[in-house]
């Protein structure tokens, strides 16, 4: 019956002869090796060299008890389960409480009851087996808690290097970013941009742990990325929302704040998606400046329903603007009550040299023995002059090598690729390889943007522009350019002639479609930079940003030709 | 438990409270609370009278909810918030994707 | 009160009252070592007799309680209650500081049972 347990042994110690012979043939009967001790100390060497799971002890022995046995068994380190049995006929309820409180699992009473007793040892058997179980199951836990452990570690590693990188080791930017477990939900990540701006982002994920840390990857590679090519808050915000819709689960989302420090115009161009206001605090007596939540957090809604808009505040030297997530604000005392907003403003409202660690000590006394639940980040930046910001930026750095300065390129997209593909991203990268280009992103993104839809839909599509003058036209042009496009036959080829050196750079961008083109010529003469007098196609916002821009051919190219100081 | 839900008195709309912290501890409890129900209501309201807080996680059970509602189309109204909870929501500007009162 | 009934009955009788299925049971268990386990608890209760003598002479009550509770186990396991129930009287006594006129009073008894066991034990069991 027992037929697994044959090299089992049971310790039985008792000082009668007679009890113990009687006891140790029923036990054998049931299949298990006995070993004997005839007092306690004995109980206790035997039990040390047998490690037997099973010990059925007499209560009074010479020398040791059983309850100093027992004990010494039930205390000893070894990770295996061990029975204790009292052989007793002892019958006072005090008495019986000492064999429970020493450590007892169960009773023997003489006389010995061959059925009772085998009974008892199935059901002691079934114990150790379930004991061994947990034990083993137990060790696996454990195994793969310390694998889970090293995962994470590796994880916050990587995370740790993408989440506070770049240039928050300058001299005027203070902050703090603790983390609460292994890693946390938080991001700081700071830029320089070609224009000499820094751009910063302050980010807080849905819940901690590695859902919180998975988007914080690819939001550091957009960052970095977008910032150091000198695309703007707009931009960024709304690749960084785009990206973070299509990769987290429903219900995951970054409450973020993107910031762009101007420290050459005295601006701080921000979006703030569902971080806490930030704070430009301004020195004297003026009125500090709330940087309100106007958006939803990153991640929520696509990209074609956010507004990316940021707003613009001044900002000059001396200022300090103080960002924070929400876990100084909802720093809880033991009684539930919230460290507060209107606590934050009121402290870092003063000035203070270390505002931080002020703060810091702040929250912490507030919070007392209470144990924190959410991350504690703030960065503080204190504007500066151009001079002092240093935010040099370093062209060389970009995409490795010394980049393409002199070069030309041609491309050309046809048919059904008009409908489908969006070129510009493609060609701003291409031309962004050109360093010193870099600074003038935004004005790249502007023209090749305007020549390409004029391309399109007044060349390719063949669409009139006059009819976006009324209301009822504006909605029939979308129309048309929707339907025209379902069956789009033609192309749009672009020229590049880039010539970056020093001491001024040309770019010469020519588009031609392959529609009809128009006489250019009966439409108003040349201004002074070129032949747009035509207003109709939108291009005239082009000769702002442009050095010449013109149509040639049948009136289906434009060209337009982009100068720039090269500066090294 | 601490949170509940029952059919309200028109047979259509699912009334979801909460009750104490509405954190990540509750994502079980409030996903079954909607997800179990036989005929998918054409309203939900979720009744934060009793919600002490409120954090991120519980944002993200109320986009979840929304998702499930039928997204855009959802009819999914938040009532009874505290000023601690309105104060959360206006800084998320969840304020747009949700009927708060 | 039915100890001391079972008391005027076990002086009467001269042949103990055994638990005659417990002996054949552990007859049975113990087959060929059976005597020698018999030999061994009428030789170890003498024994364990005696030393009671001598722990109510110096009214010992730690080492009288032990001795009685020991004796006490294996005369129930030998299948001999009346004996059993004779020296837990003893041991209950032992725990609770009885006089020693009480005491003695107990022992007395319980060493003619035990006389009355071991006789009835030889004549059933050995042969020689």
């Amino acid at each position: 019956m027992v037929s697994q347990a044959t090299t089992e042994s049971i310790l039985i110690a008792d000082d009668n002869l007679v009890d113990r012979t009687i006891l140790s043939k029923i036990v054998r009967q049931s299949g298990y090796s006995v070993v004997q001790a005839k007092d306690g100390v004995e109980a206790l060497e035997l039990y040390a060299q047998h490690s037997p799971r099973i010990v059925l002890l007499d209560a009074l022995m010479p020398r040791l008890d059983g309850f100093a046995v027992a004990r010494e068994i039930k205390n000893s380190p070894a990770g295996e389960f061990t029975s204790v049995v009292f052989l007793t006929s002892l019958t006072a309820a005090d008495e019986l409480a000492s064999c429970v409180n020493a450590g007892g699992d169960d009773f023997l009473s003489k006389p010995y009851n061959k059925v009772i007793l085998q009974a008892k040892l199935r059901a002691l058997q079934r114990v150790q087996d379930l004991h061994s179980k947990m034990q083993q199951q137990s060790s696996e836990l454990r195994k793969h808690n310390v694998h889970l452990v090293q995962e994470q570690e590796a994880a916050k590693a990587m995370f740790d290097s993408v989440a506070t990188r770049g240039f928050l080791d300058a001299p005027y930017i203070n902050y703090l970013l603790s983390p609460l477990a292994v890693f946390n939900g938080d991001v700081l990540m700071a830029a320089p941009t070609p224009r000499e701006t820094l751009m910063l982002l302050l980010g807080d994920f849905t819940g901690h742990g590695l859902t919180a840390s998975i988007g914080a990857m690819p939001l550091s590679e957009i960052f970095y990325g977008m910032a150091q090519k000198g695309f703007s808050v707009s931009d960024i915000v709304h690749e960084c929302n785009r990206k973070l819709n299509s990769i987290l689960p429903i219900g995951y989302f970054c409450c973020a704040i993107v910031a762009e420090l101007d420290f050459r115009k005295q601006t701080i161009n921000y979006w703030n998606g569902g971080l806490p206001p930030g704070f430009l605090i301004r020195p004297g007596a003026e009125a500090t400046v709330t940087l309100e939540p106007e958006h939803l957090p990153l991640g929520v809604l696509p990209s074609t329903r956010i507004s990316v808009v940021p707003k613009v505040i001044e900002a000059h030297p001396g200022d300090r603007l103080i960002l924070t997530t929400d876990g100084i604000i909802e720093a809880q005392n033991l009684e539930g009550e919230q460290f507060g907003y209107e606590r934050f403003a009121e402290e870092i409202a003063e000035p203070h040299e270390k505002c931080i660690e002020h703060l810091l000590a702040e929250v912490q006394e507030h919070m007392g023995e209470q144990s924190r639940d959410d991350d504690f980040t703030m960065a503080e930046i204190t504007m500066q002059s151009p001079e002092t910001a240093q935010v040099q930026f370093d062209s060389k750095s970009l995409e490795g090598e010394l980049g393409a300065d002199v070069w030309r390129s041609t491309y050309e997209l046809r048919d059904c690729s008009l409908k489908q593909f969006n070129p510009l991203p493609m060609l701003v990268r291409l031309l962004m390889h050109c360093p010193s280009l870099n600074a003038h992103v935004g004005d790249i993104q502007i023209v090749l943007s305007e020549l390409y839809s004029n391309a399109l839909e007044h060349g390719v599509l063949g669409l009139d522009s006059t009819l976006k003058q009324s209301a009822t036209g504006f909605q029939q042009y979308y129309e048309q350019r929707a339907a025209r496009l379902e069956s789009i036959k033609g192309s749009v080829f672009f020229e590049f002639d880039c010539d970056a050196r020093q001491p001024e750079g040309i770019l010469k961008i020519r588009v031609t479609d392959s529609g009809d083109g128009f006489d250019f010529r009966q439409c108003g003469g040349p201004n002074a930079k070129g032949n747009l007098g035509y207003h109709g196609r939108g291009l005239s916002l082009l000769s702002d940003l442009c050095h010449q821009v013109q149509h040639e051919g049948s009136g289906n190219t434009v060209s337009a030709e982009m100068h720039w100081e090269t500066g090294h | 438990m601490s949170v509940s839900s029952n059919i309200a008195t028109d047979g259509n709309s699912l009334v979801i409270q909460v009750e104490g912290r509405f954190d990540f501890s509750e994502h079980e409890a409030f996903r079954q609370c909607y997800e179990l129900q036989g005929n998918k209501p054409d309203r939900f309201v979720v009744d934060l009278r009793q919600t002490s807080y409120l954090d991120s996680s519980a944002l993200g059970m109320l986009l979840l909810l929304r998702d499930y509602a039928g997204g855009d189309e959802a009819s999914v109204e938040i009532i009874n918030c505290s000023q601690d909870v309105k104060k959360i929501f206006s800084i998320s500007n969840f304020d747009q994707l949700f009927a708060i009162h | 009160m039915s100890e001391l009934s079972n008391e005027q009955d076990a002086v009467a009788n001269a042949a103990a009252d055994l638990d005659r299925q417990a002996l054949a049971e552990l007859q049975d268990l113990l087959e060929e070592d059976f005597v020698g386990l018999l030999e061994e608890f009428i030789d170890s209760s003498e024994q364990g007799a005696a030393d009671l003598v001598e722990h109510i002479e110096l009214l010992n009550y730690d080492a009288l309680r032990r001795g009685a509770h020991s004796l006490k186990g294996s005369a129930l396991n030998i299948g001999a209650p009346n004996l059993g129930a004779r020296w837990s009287a003893l041991e209950d006594a032992a725990v609770e500081n009885a006089t020693m006129k009480q005491l003695e009073s107990l022992l007395q008894p319980a060493r003619i049972e035990l006389e009355q066991t071991t006789d009835t034990l030889r004549k059933e069991f050995f042969s020689g």
